[in-house]
């Protein structure tokens, strides 16, 4: 089946431009061919079932992965020659936190930290910490998940870098504090210009902050695309059938996700939503509902392994 | 006023936001000359992308609705006769009600009776 | 082109202050333990002096010989273990994500972790010139090594821990279970000397006896060989010029090891 949907976006300032990376871990392909596009003051959601090559895509562009072939800059900046410079310009929150420094208090780490950030803003990671309730004085190597990870987010906000990385920054966190997070995030976007690359899992809280979106499988990019492309290209589509009814040959490969019960069929279908409805309609179906997808439901539908007939 | 998104609904959230400044002035919570939340408030209350609040704004603003005071903020129009916003308010619900019915098999004619019966048995319950 | 101003990467006078530091700050525990036992020793060498003095001899009642200065060698292992702890290669990101050279940035770390080495032994040395001093002017002889016969003696144990915080460093940073390196390596060695022995090899035998004779032999630059020179009160080191180049040689060898550490980064790791 040929890809249907958009993987390469229109031309414009890149914060993040990767050319036909690939990685190899084992017999493991992590990445394949994958060229990601961010443009300058994106909120950029990188989405992708586990093990599709997100982290790693992320952390290649600090230079702590390398790329067996391909290319990868940031600000235009490469991200092997000039790992210095990409790196003072990035804040990161890593997926795992078992990171090193673990004898360290947390103040003690944040003091570290802020020496390697010519741009760090004492104030402001001080009123992070109050907001996100670290405590200064635990043991680093004690903290657990939740803990370690608003950590992460105050080392990798007081600087204001430029460009944001956050892997999975709202996992491992409570309900309260997600939302919180997600406040900063908001505050810190109008404060500060930023561009950020979201790898996430929780679609669904994130989806109001989005704007572009790349979907990840085995390595490589089944969709990517401004969140309003996708929202008027991808839509959910219910019909009643007649007895006896062999789908739109029309639409085969258009189809992301379909499901079925008795004379009756939903899709999501990529394409313009009129001449959808009329193929449809035009096999002999009658359409009861055409419905925008949310980001969750999307998610599914790019990210759906199986090749669905109309 | 307060401005209130629903991320499930399925109107863009910009146009959540323009609906709700909308419905802020015709029923009264937002008066002429009011201000409007700074841009970056409303997307920390909302958490929401600020470049969206700011969209909602500038549309608002090509609108007529609301007007900017250089570094003082959004602050509400005037909406002389705003029978026109009514109307086009008006025609929007419609709209939902038809593609609901739709969905469940009513057409325009039953939905247009049964709109018209709702109406006379909830004004007769005011009158009551 | 990009449209935003950049961030400039970090000057490194600022980096080496905060390295400074923070080595500073993973030594504090094992510096305090070293420090109490150093310090232990010290005064009841004074107090064992003290109560001798009856005995008017420094050789019978106490005897201070410059050999106990040999294990001073295992404060490199110490310190290269504490600078790295629990920062394995692939523990090693928040290092590796600093806007800084890796590898610079590592060979920084090593070179700071050195200089504190260095530091303590000063501080050592201090010690034990003070604790001389006292037992001298307490029993009334000469001081048991104030004049050693040859000024290598003086920098003897730095070299040794510098050797030695240079070879550990080598396994810290390369490896992901250093210890097993660390006791495997000597480990695996003796047993693969007794080979040649056990065949009567004659021939191999005679080369490994010539080998750890030669400079390249562990022994001599660890485990320097003092002297007392008779009637003077004086101690040397036999063959220091042997040590000396024994001690060049091993250290050339930590520095490149080091380097190419420091070079090879786990960057292939999940």
């Amino acid at each position: 089946m040929t890809n249907p949907l958009p993987t390469r976006l229109a031309d414009g300032v890149m914060a993040v431009n990767t050319r036909g990376l690939r990685k190899r871990f084992g017999a493991v392909e992590a990445l394949n061919e994958l060229s990601l596009q961010v443009p300058e003051g994106a909120v950029y959601l990188l989405i992708g079932p586990n093990g599709a090559g997100k982290s790693t895509a992320l952390r290649l562009l600090l230079d702590l992965v390398r790329a067996d072939a391909g290319s990868a800059s940031v600000f235009g900046l490469d991200v092997v020659a000039d790992g210095p410079a990409v790196r003072a310009n990035v804040g990161y929150v890593p997926e795992h936190h078992d990171w090193g420094y673990g004898w360290m208090r947390v103040h003690q780490l944040l003091a570290h930290h802020a020496q390697y950030f010519s741009t760090w803003d004492q104030a402001y990671a001080s009123r992070l910490a109050e907001r996100f309730d670290v405590d200064p004085n635990r043991k680093v190597g004690d903290l657990s998940k939740g803990q370690s990870r608003r950590v992460h987010l105050v080392m990798a906000l007081a600087h204001r870098p430029p460009l944001l990385l956050l892997d999975e920054p709202i996992d491992g966190l409570d309900p309260i504090t997600r939302d919180e997070t997600l406040g900063v995030l908001a505050e810190h976007m109008t404060d500060s210009p930023t561009t950020m690359l979201i790898s996430t899992h929780h679609v669904d809280e994130i989806e109001t902050m989005v704007d572009h979106v790349g979907a990840m499988r085995d390595g490589t990019l089944r969709a990517q695309l401004p969140l309003d492309e996708l929202r008027g290209g991808l839509h959910r589509y219910r019909a009643d059938v007649p007895d006896g009814w062999s789908g739109v040959p029309s639409l085969n490969g258009s189809v992301l996700r379909r499901s079925q019960g008795p004379r009756e069929v939903q899709w999501t279908v990529w394409g313009d939503e009129r001449a959808v409805a009329e193929q449809l309609t035009g096999a002999g179906a009658t359409v009861r509902e055409v419905s925008p997808v949310s980001l969750h439901d999307a998610t599914l539908a790019l990210l759906n392994p199986k090749v669905e007939a109309a | 006023m307060l401005i209130l998104i629903d991320p499930a609904d399925s109107r863009p959230i910009y146009v959540q936001i323009m609906d709700e400044v909308r419905r802020g002035l015709m029923v009264g919570t937002l008066a002429p000359d009011d201000p409007l939340p700074s841009v970056r408030q409303l997307a920390a209350d909302l958490r929401v992308n600020p470049n969206t609040v700011a969209q909602a704004y500038r549309e608002l603003e090509r609108d007529g609705v609301v007007h900017v005071k250089r570094g003082q903020g959004t602050f509400a129009n005037e909406v002389g006769g705003n029978g026109r916003q009514r109307r086009a308010v008006a025609r929007e619900i419609a709209a939902r009600a038809l593609r609901e019915a739709h969905r469940h098999g009513v057409g325009a004619e039953e939905l247009l009776r049964a709109v018209e019966a709702a109406a006379r048995k909830s004004n007769g319950k005011d009158d009551a | 082109m990009t449209t935003i101003a950049l961030h400039q990467a970090p000057d490194w006078k600022g980096v080496l202050r905060q390295q400074i530091r923070t080595t500073g700050a993973a030594i504090r525990i094992p510096a305090v333990v070293v420090g109490s036992v150093v310090l232990l020793f010290c005064v009841l060498s004074v107090v064992s002096a003290a109560r001798t003095t009856a005995v008017r001899s420094i050789h019978y009642g106490y005897s201070f010989n410059p050999g106990i200065l040999a294990p001073v060698f295992l404060l490199g292992l110490l310190m290269a273990a504490a600078v790295w702890q629990r920062e394995e290669p692939s523990r090693r990101g928040y290092h590796l994500a600093m806007p800084v050279p890796a590898a610079q940035h590592t060979g920084l770390r090593v070179l700071v972790g050195w200089g504190w080495l260095m530091v303590g032994i000063a501080v050592l040395w201090v010690c034990i010139g003070l604790t001389n001093a006292a037992i001298s002017g307490i029993v009334g002889g000469a001081p048991p090594f104030a004049r050693p016969l040859s000024r290598w003696f003086w920098f003897e144990p730095f070299a040794s821990a510098t050797m030695t915080y240079l070879l550990v460093s080598i396994a810290m940073i390369a490896a992901e279970r250093p210890l097993g390196w660390l006791v495997g390596i000597p480990a695996g060695l003796v047993v693969l000397l007794q080979i040649p022995v056990m065949m009567q090899a004659d021939g191999t035998v005679r080369i490994l006896q010539w080998l750890s004779n030669s400079p390249f032999s562990f022994g001599t630059p660890f485990w320097p060989v003092f002297q007392h020179v008779a009637g003077s009160g004086r101690y040397m080191i036999v063959d220091w010029q042997r040590s000396l180049l024994a001690t060049g040689i091993w250290t050339a060898i930590g520095i490149a090891g080091v380097w190419l550490a420091a070079h090879k980064h786990p960057r292939g790791a999940k």
